[in-house]
C-alpha cells in the first residue's frame, strides 16, 4: 500500500451524473413540462364495414415534471421530483394525478466515498446490467424519434442505457504513484420485487465492479451481479439465484495515424432456484472480443467483433427486455366487428410508455420475431455464436458519417432439433449534413437514410419445414430549416417481413415445451410529415401528420389497417 | 520508447483475444425442447403393431412384449382388455418404438377386476393419428401374486373364519359367482337392510387360520407389511360403509384384549365397480366411532402381532339396505399389491 498517495473519486462506470457546478446552490430548480395531443382515425380494409369500433380517437395530456435540488451541504444532496398530470378531458382535478417521479440523496463522504440512495440509474458492461435498445431502433429518424424521447423520458431509458432501479449505490477508487494508474470500486444493490409475505420473496439485484486502470493503455475489470431471492422475507423455501461473474480487458493505442481499440469480456452464469427439486440449472458462458482500428488519414474506421454466448447464458440485468410483447395498446384496443384483440405495432410503441417494461425480469421475455430475430435479448442473447463486421467514415468537417455492417451469427445449440438457425443481418446507414457542403449557407439541411436486413435460415427434416424468416427496415429522413428555427420534417419507417419460423413456448422455468408454427407475411410503414420549431437545444414545438399502414397477406383475425395521427407535441426542459 | 515496447504486447493481447473469441464456437450435441420431427414430422409405422408370444402362462413368470417402430415419438397406448373378465391393463409412453423395455406385459391390471385364464384383445393406439392395430393373446394361467393370501374365496367362505350377519331384510352373506369377480370367480357377498343398527354383518380372520401361532405370519416391519384387498361397490348404492379391523395381541398371551391396539380402515363413498384397497400397515390408524384416536394399547404398530383380522360391513340404519362384495384379501411385503 506503500504505493497509495490518495484516495480520490473516481466517477466512471455508474450513469449517476453528479453536478458539476463550482458553487452550487442551497436549492435548484429543475424539471420539464410537455404537452401532447394526438388526434387518430382508423380505417380498415374489411369485407362488412366495422360498425363498432369508434374510428376516430383523441387523446393527449399535459404534464409538469418539476424538480427541486437540496443541498443543505457542500458533501450532501437531495432531489426530489414531482410529476403533475392532466389528460386531457379533465378539469377541475378530474383525470388530474400526482406523482412522486423521483427521490434520492446522494453525497461525498469525508471527500473519499460516493453514495446514493433511492432512485438510481445504473448500467456495467453489454452482459451484466445493460438496457438494451428497444426493438426498430436502429436508423430511426428524428421525425419519429421526438415520440419516442417522449417514451425514454417516461420510462427513464434516456441514461446511456442504463436501468433505473431504487436501492443504494456506493462508488471510490484508489490511485497510485507507479504501475497502476488507479482502482476503481462500484457497488450496489437493488430491490426489483417486494415480498408479499406469502410465498414471494423480496428480489434483490446486487453488482459490484472493479476497474483497473493500468495506463491509458490498458483497463481491466471484473464484474460480478446477482439477482437473488433474500431469504426469509417471505414463506418461501424455494429462492431464485443468477449470478454472473465477467472479466474484462481494454487496450487501446493512438498515434497519428491510427487509433486502436480492443476489447475483450468473458464471464459465466448459473442460475437455478436453491431449494427447488424440479427447476433446472441453467449454467452458461459467453465471450465477447471486439477490435476497432480508425484509420484518421481517411477519416474512416473498421470494427470486428466475435461473440459466442452459450445458450444457458442468463443474466437478467443484460437480457431483460425494455418492450413488454404481453402488453395490450390502448388506442384502438379492439378492433373489426367481432372486437378482436389488436396487437401492439410500431405505431403504438412509438406513443406508449404502458408497452414498456420497468424493471429486471428473472425469465427471458418475450420477443416478436419480425421485429429483432437475431439480437432479441442485445449483446447477451443466449445460443448465438458469430462476428460481426463493420466499417465507416466519419467526416472530419461533419458533413456526413456513413456506416456498413454484417453479421453472421448461428446457434449453438439447435431448437427442436440438432440443426442451428443461421443468421445474417445486413446494415447501412448515413446521415448527410447537406448543408456543411456549402460554407455560405448556415440552415439545416439534413438526409437519414437506414436500412436493415435479417434473414433468419435452417434446413428441413422429415417433414419439419425448413425456417426463412426475413425482415427489412427501411428509415428516411429528411430535415429542412426553411426559415430560422423553424424546420420542415419527413420521416418514413418501412418494416416489411415475411416467412417461417417455428417460435418456442417456454414454461415457468424458461425450459422449451414446445413449438409454435409461425407464418408472417406483411408490412409496417409510419410515415411523418411535420414542422418543428426550436426554441433552444431543450424545447421544441412540433406538429406532425402521421400514416401508419398495417398489411397482413397471412389472413387472420386482424384485417389490413390504416391509422392516420395529427400530433402536437411541445417539449421544454429547464 | 513506451510505446515501442507496449505496441507488441497490445497486438498481442488483441490476437490473444481474437483467439478466445473463437475458441468457444463449439455446438452442443443436443437440442433445447422436445423435437420438432416428434410434433410436426410424418407419422409412419415402420414395423407393424406385433407380441412375441399369443399364449402366455403368467403364473409361471410369463410375460408379453409388444413390440412396433414408429417415424417419430409419439404419445402411445397399448390396451389390453380380458374378453371374459373385463379387466384392462394399459400400457402407455412416449417413444418411436415398442420394446421390451417400456410394452411388457406381466399379467397386472390396470382396471379392475384382475385378469383370469381367457382370451385377450391387445389394442395399439396413437394419440392425434386416426389408426390402431390389434394383436390377441391367450392367458393359460393368470398372475400369482406374492404375499399372504387370506382367501380368494375360490373354495368358499373359509371353516377357520367366523361370521355374524344380523337377522335384517335380504341378507346375503354368502360366496357367489353372480356377478365378475375382482379375482377369479368368485367373491363374497355381503348385503342387507338392518333398521335398527349400523352393524350388518360382520367376519372375522384369526391369525391362527394361517400358521402354528395365534398371530399371523407377517414381518415385524409395519413399513414393509401392505394389507390389501378388492371391494365392489354395485351401482347405485352409495350407504355401504366396510370397516376393517386389525387387532394386535400386545402382551402375546395369545388373545386380543381391552387395552391392546386395534387399527382400522373404514371404506366409504365407493365408486361403482371393484376398487383396490392397499394401506401399508404403519398407515392404518386408530379409529373410534369412525374418528382418529389416541392408540388403545401400547401404540407400536407390530404386524408380527396381529391376531385377529375383521371385516364389518355396515350402513346407516335409516338409509336401507346395503351391498358390497369383498374379494381378495392378501398381505403383501415391500409394496402394495398390484393386481
Amino acid at each position: 500500500m506503500k504505493h497509495l498517495v490518495t484516495y480520490t473519486l473516481l466517477f466512471l462506470a455508474p450513469v449517476i451524473g453528479f453536478s458539476q457546478t463550482p458553487q452550487p446552490k442551497k436549492f435548484t430548480l429543475t424539471g420539464s413540462a410537455r404537452g401532447l395531443l394526438y388526434g387518430d382515425r382508423m380505417d380498415q380494409e374489411t369485407a362488412v364495414p366495422d360498425t363498432v369500433t369508434a374510428s376516430r380517437l383523441s387523446s393527449g395530456h399535459t404534464l409538469v415534471d418539476l424538480g427541486l435540488v437540496v443541498r443543505p451541504n457542500d458533501a450532501m444532496e437531495v432531489f426530489g421530483m414531482l410529476r403533475v398530470r392532466n389528460d386531457f378531458g379533465g378539469f377541475w382535478g378530474g383525470g388530474t394525478t400526482f406523482d412522486v417521479r423521483q427521490l434520492y440523496i446522494r453525497g461525498v463522504v469525508n471527500k473519499k466515498i460516493r453514495y446514493q440512495l433511492g432512485d438510481l440509474n445504473y448500467k456495467l458492461t453489454p452482459f451484466t446490467l445493460f438496457n438494451d435498445d428497444e426493438e426498430l431502433s436502429f436508423g430511426r429518424t428524428a421525425a419519429l424519434q421526438q415520440y419516442m424521447d417522449v417514451v425514454n423520458y417516461d420510462n427513464f431509458y434516456d441514461f446511456e442505457n442504463s436501468w433505473r432501479q431504487q436501492g443504494a449505490a456506493v462508488d471510490f477508487g484508489l490511485t497510485f504513484k507507479k504501475y497502476v494508474d488507479g482502482i476503481n470500486f462500484n457497488l450496489f444493490t437493488s430491490r426489483v420485487n417486494r415480498t408479499n409475505f406469502g410465498g414471494v420473496s423480496e428480489r434483490l439485484f446486487s453488482a459490484l465492479s472493479v476497474e483497473l486502470l493500468q495506463s491509458k493503455y490498458l483497463t481491466l475489470a471484473a464484474n460480478y451481479v446477482n439477482l437473488y431471492d433474500w431469504a426469509g422475507t417471505s414463506r418461501s423455501d424455494v429462492f431464485f439465484r443468477n449470478p454472473v461473474i465477467t472479466g474484462l480487458a481494454a487496450v487501446n493505442y493512438s498515434n497519428e495515424r491510427i487509433k486502436l481499440d480492443a476489447r475483450a469480456e468473458v464471464g459465466q452464469s448459473n442460475q437455478f432456484y436453491e431449494g427447488s427439486d424440479v427447476a433446472p440449472e441453467l449454467s452458461g458462458g459467453f465471450s465477447d472480443v471486439s477490435v476497432n482500428l480508425l484509420y484518421r488519414p481517411l477519416e474512416s474506421y473498421a470494427k470486428l467483433t466475435v461473440r459466442n454466448v452459450e445458450a444457458d447464458f442468463r443474466s437478467p440485468g443484460a437480457q431483460s427486455k425494455r418492450i413488454n410483447f404481453g402488453a395490450i395498446p390502448a388506442a384502438y384496443q379492439r378492433i373489426t366487428n367481432e372486437q378482436v384483440l389488436r396487437p401492439f405495432t410500431l405505431y403504438d410503441l412509438l406513443r406508449e410508455t404502458d408497452l414498456y417494461n420497468l424493471q429486471l425480469s428473472s425469465n427471458l421475455q418475450a420477443f416478436d420475431p419480425r421485429y429483432d430475430n437475431i439480437t432479441p435479448y442485445g449483446d447477451a442473447t443466449p445460443n448465438r455464436s458469430g462476428f460481426i463486421v463493420e466499417a465507416g467514415r466519419n467526416d472530419a468537417a461533419e458533413r456526413y458519417q456513413v456506416a456498413l455492417r454484417y453479421a453472421g451469427f448461428s446457434e449453438l445449440r439447435g431448437q427442436g432439433t440438432l440443426l442451428t438457425k443461421q443468421f445474417t443481418r445486413i446494415e447501412a446507414e448515413t446521415r448527410i449534413h447537406v448543408n456543411r457542403f456549402f460554407s455560405d449557407y448556415e440552415k439545416k439541411i439534413v438526409v437519414d437514410a437506414a436500412y436493415r436486413n435479417d434473414q433468419t435460415s435452417r434446413d428441413g427434416e422429415e417433414g419439419v419445414r425448413a425456417v426463412d424468416l426475413n425482415s427489412q427496415v427501411l428509415n428516411l429522413g429528411l430535415e429542412v430549416e426553411f426559415a430560422r428555427k423553424l424546420s420542415a420534417v419527413f420521416g418514413y419507417q418501412d418494416l416489411q417481413y415475411g416467412g417461417f419460423d417455428y417460435l418456442p413456448l417456454r414454461a415457468a422455468f424458461d425450459e422449451i415445451v414446445f413449438f409454435n408454427e409461425y407464418e408472417v407475411d406483411g408490412t409496417e410503414t409510419m410515415l411523418a410529415l411535420g414542422l418543428r420549431y426550436t426554441f433552444s437545444d431543450t424545447d421544441h414545438l412540433s406538429v406532425q401528420w402521421n400514416r401508419y399502414n398495417s398489411t397482413n397477406a397471412v389472413g387472420g383475425l386482424i384485417p389490413n389497417y390504416t391509422i392516420d395521427q395529427l400530433a402536437f407535441l411541445y417539449v421544454m426542459k429547464f | 520508447m513506451k510505446s515501442r515496447i507496449q505496441t507488441p504486447i497490445l497486438a498481442a493481447l488483441a490476437a490473444l483475444a481474437l483467439v478466445l473469441g473463437f475458441a468457444g464456437c463449439a455446438k452442443d450435441d443436443s437440442f433445447d425442447g422436445p423435437s420438432l420431427v416428434d410434433i410436426y414430422g410424418e407419422f409412419s409405422v415402420l414395423t407393424p403393431f406385433a407380441v412375441n408370444t399369443n399364449s402366455v402362462d403368467f403364473a409361471n413368470g410369463g410375460s408379453v412384449v409388444f413390440t412396433a417402430l414408429f417415424s417419430k415419438q409419439v404419445n402411445w397406448t397399448v390396451t389390453i382388455t380380458g374378453e371374459e373378465s373385463g379387466a384392462q391393463r394399459i400400457i402407455s409412453g412416449f417413444s418411436n418404438e415398442l420394446t421390451g423395455s417400456n410394452a411388457r406385459w406381466n399379467g397386472s391390471t390396470t382396471v379392475l377386476p384382475m385378469f383370469r385364464a381367457e382370451n385377450c384383445t391387445a389394442t395399439l393406439t396413437i394419440a392425434g393419428e386416426e389408426v390402431s392395430f390389434t394383436e390377441t393373446v391367450t392367458i393359460e394361467a393368470a398372475k400369482v401374486n406374492n404375499g399372504l393370501l387370506l382367501t380368494d374365496f375360490e373354495d368358499g367362505f373359509p371353516a377357520e373364519w367366523n361370521t355374524f350377519v344380523q337377522s335384517g331384510a335380504n341378507m346375503s352373506f354368502v360366496v357367489t359367482d353372480t356377478e365378475t369377480a375382482g379375482q377369479g370367480s368368485r367373491y363374497y357377498d355381503m348385503g342387507g337392510e338392518v333398521n335398527w343398527d349400523y352393524l350388518i354383518g360382520l367376519f372375522d380372520i384369526p391369525g391362527e387360520a394361517y400358521g402354528d401361532e395365534a398371530t399371523f405370519p407377517l414381518s415385524p416391519n409395519p413399513g414393509n407389511v401392505y394389507f390389501n384387498t378388492l371391494l365392489y361397490n354395485p351401482a347405485g348404492i352409495n350407504n355401504a360403509i366396510t370397516l376393517i379391523q386389525f387387532r394386535e395381541d400386545d402382551n402375546m398371551n395369545g388373545t386380543y384384549e381391552n387395552g391392546e391396539d386395534m387399527y382400522s380402515i373404514e371404506v366409504t363413498g365407493q365408486e361403482p365397480g371393484w376398487e383396490l384397497i392397499s394401506r401399508r400397515y404403519s398407515d392404518i390408524p386408530t379409529l373410534v366411532n369412525g374418528q382418529p384416536s389416541p392408540a388403545l394399547g401400547n401404540g407400536i404398530y407390530e404386524p408380527h402381532k396381529l391376531i385377529q383380522v375383521s371385516v364389518l360391513f355396515l350402513a346407516n340404519p335409516v338409509t336401507g339396505y346395503s351391498q358390497n362384495y369383498i374379494d381378495y384379501l392378501i398381505f403383501t411385503e415391500n409394496a402394495p399389491l398390484q393386481p
